[in-house]
């Protein structure tokens, strides 16, 4: 496949077990113009934002500010100045939780989370609801989708926020946060969208969902680690107190206080990960060359395959909802009672990279019911080989243990 | 296969000292939590002489082949002998190199049984 000649990882990996990189919900591998753009940073670019009036230090500005520009227009925010760069969607929500929930939120306000997010759109809203009286709610997972009808139990005026995210990175489900966000806006509560795991797969358009706040990470999306975003609406960031202070984020400090930057440059303070925001100028061109039309084609035909090959395996156990028009091409299964750390190691020493464990989703393997899955995710990059391979090793791993 | 992995796959599929010991002195659970394992250890201490051990447990191969080897490596010894076992010392019962990823599951059944003697 020619997408697949990007990547240099692919084409470095040859031999008797060629590599079979089916661990993309944890990070994806990155394509030869991110590397570069790196590269050429820090070899002929580097030096820092904001500061220097001297023409190296306004081009990496100007590097820094277009990829702020690039990200707002791909994922349809109004404005530039309300996407604020962040080490990651963790970052984000912890940004968002601290910020906002720690001025707004109040005894007795509720908050609604669901069982299927990651530990990183929950634990910020515990610690939110610990700090300020508020109190959690869960929407509970049915057949591998959100059980919308107790969410719409759950709304209320006391709901203040909802924190969703737009794919389970354990179930592959895109929620309809769309429609969950509408339902939310009758009741004047925010939403804030968890989009570490579409945003690799999917179209995110802020507007269009109707949500207040959207984070991701770069290095789910073929970008580097350490870097993402937080896309807060822009009437509300201008709401919302700094989380982190000193330098960069200020516009004048005095013995008895200081002034702050405003929207996005008021919560970048300190030395960003200049290079990495830089780079995810060519990580959003590159997939915009693919396209998000022939990305879903593409990993659609291969989860097609996927699904049908791995429910053939004898005492395989799938789990997720069937309707593959509601889900990202993310596959947690068990094999027999073979322990998923024993199935993802004996693939390990096959080159095959999946994961094993909970997944940072603890409430949703106790709503499962199981205290582990093994999980395959897919990227532009696996095909139908890949998928031959996993079958293979999975024969193995039951030869082995069975 | 290797040798290390055939031993540990022989003690997790034929495990030594398995289910519940009905006169036992002391017993323990942990979890890892991690990964949900579960270790039960049994012992029955009489005088500074570990009689009898057993486990009970849910878990990957390391962790349940881990409560085999152990136990078989502990019965009949001294508390204070075993008190004096290092967490290395345990992971050579393995015969061979555990992956950084799987020392917690291959220490299990040890932190378990350190509960008991430190006690
Ligand atoms: C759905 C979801 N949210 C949040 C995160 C956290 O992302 P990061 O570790 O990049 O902050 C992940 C990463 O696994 C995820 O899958």
């Amino acid at each position: 496949m020619e997408l697949r000649a990007d990547f240099p990882i692919f084409r470095d990996s040859t031999g008797e077990h060629p590599l079979v990189y089916l661990d993309n919900a944890a990070t994806t591998q990155k394509p030869q113009t991110v590397i570069n753009r790196l590269t050429e940073f820090y070899a002929h670019e580097n030096a820092n934002t904001h500061r220097g009036l001297y023409p190296l230090s306004l081009v990496a500005t100007d590097a820094y500010e277009n990829a702020r520009v690039v990200l707002q227009k791909f994922i349809n925010a109004p404005s530039a100045d309300e996407v604020i760069f962040t080490r990651g969607t963790t970052e984000g929500i912890n940004l968002f939780a601290y910020s906002w929930g720690r001025t707004f939120l109040q005894a007795g306000d509720e908050i609604i989370v669901t069982e299927m997010e990651h530990h990183s759109n929950i634990v910020p809203w515990q610690e939110a609801v610990r700090a300020t009286g508020a109190v959690l709610k869960w929407v509970p997972v049915k057949d591998g989708e959100l059980d919308l009808d107790v969410y719409d139990s759950l709304l209320s005026n006391k709901t203040k926020l909802v924190a969703v995210g737009l794919v389970s990175n354990v179930l592959g489900t895109i929620n309809s946060v769309k429609e969950i966000t509408a339902r939310a806006k009758k009741f004047g509560a925010l939403v804030l969208a968890d989009g570490a795991q579409a945003a690799a797969h999917m179209a995110m358009d802020v507007q269009d969902l109707g949500i207040d706040s959207l984070a991701m990470s770069a290095h789910k999306m073929y970008g580097p680690t350490g870097i993402g975003a937080l896309w807060v609406r822009g009437e509300l960031l201008d709401t919302m107190p700094a989380f982190m202070t000193g330098g960069n984020m200020i516009e004048d400090v005095r013995h008895d206080g200081a002034v702050y930057q405003t929207r996005a440059h008021k919560f970048e303070a300190g030395t960003m990960p200049i290079a990495e925001v830089i780079a995810m100028t060519p990580m959003i061109e590159w997939i915009q060359n693919v396209g998000f039309e022939k990305i879903r084609a593409i990993e659609d035909e291969v989860t097609r395959y996927a699904m049908e090959k791995l429910g053939a395996i004898d005492g395989m156990i799938m789990y997720g909802t069937k309707n593959l028009s509601h889900r990202a091409p993310v596959f947690p299964f068990c094999l027999s009672d073979v322990h998923p750390h024993d199935v993802a190691d004996t693939l390990g020493s096959m080159n095959i990279c999946v994961r094993a464990g909970k997944h940072c989703a603890n409430p949703l393997h106790n709503a499962l019911g199981v205290a582990a899955t093994t999980r395959a995710s897919l990227a532009i990059y696996n095909t139908t080989d890949d998928i031959d391979r996993l079958v293979e090793g999975l024969n193995e791993v039951k030869r082995i243990y069975e | 296969m290797d040798s290390s992995r055939e031993l540990i796959l022989d003690h997790m599929k034929h495990p030594r000292n398995y289910g519940a010991l009905a006169d036992a002195t002391h017993i323990q659970n942990e979890v890892n939590p991690a990964c949900g394992d579960e270790m039960k250890v049994y012992v029955k201490i009489s005088g500074d002489v570990i009689k009898d051990i057993s486990y009970e447990g849910q878990g990957c191969s390391f962790s349940m082949a881990g409560g085999s080897l152990l136990t078989e490596h502990v019965k009949g010894k001294r508390v204070k002998e075993v008190s004096g076992m290092s967490e290395d010392d345990m992971l050579a019962l393995f015969r061979g190199p555990v992956s950084p990823a799987r020392l917690k599951c291959a220490l299990l059944a040890y932190g378990t049984l350190r509960k008991i003697l430190s006690e």
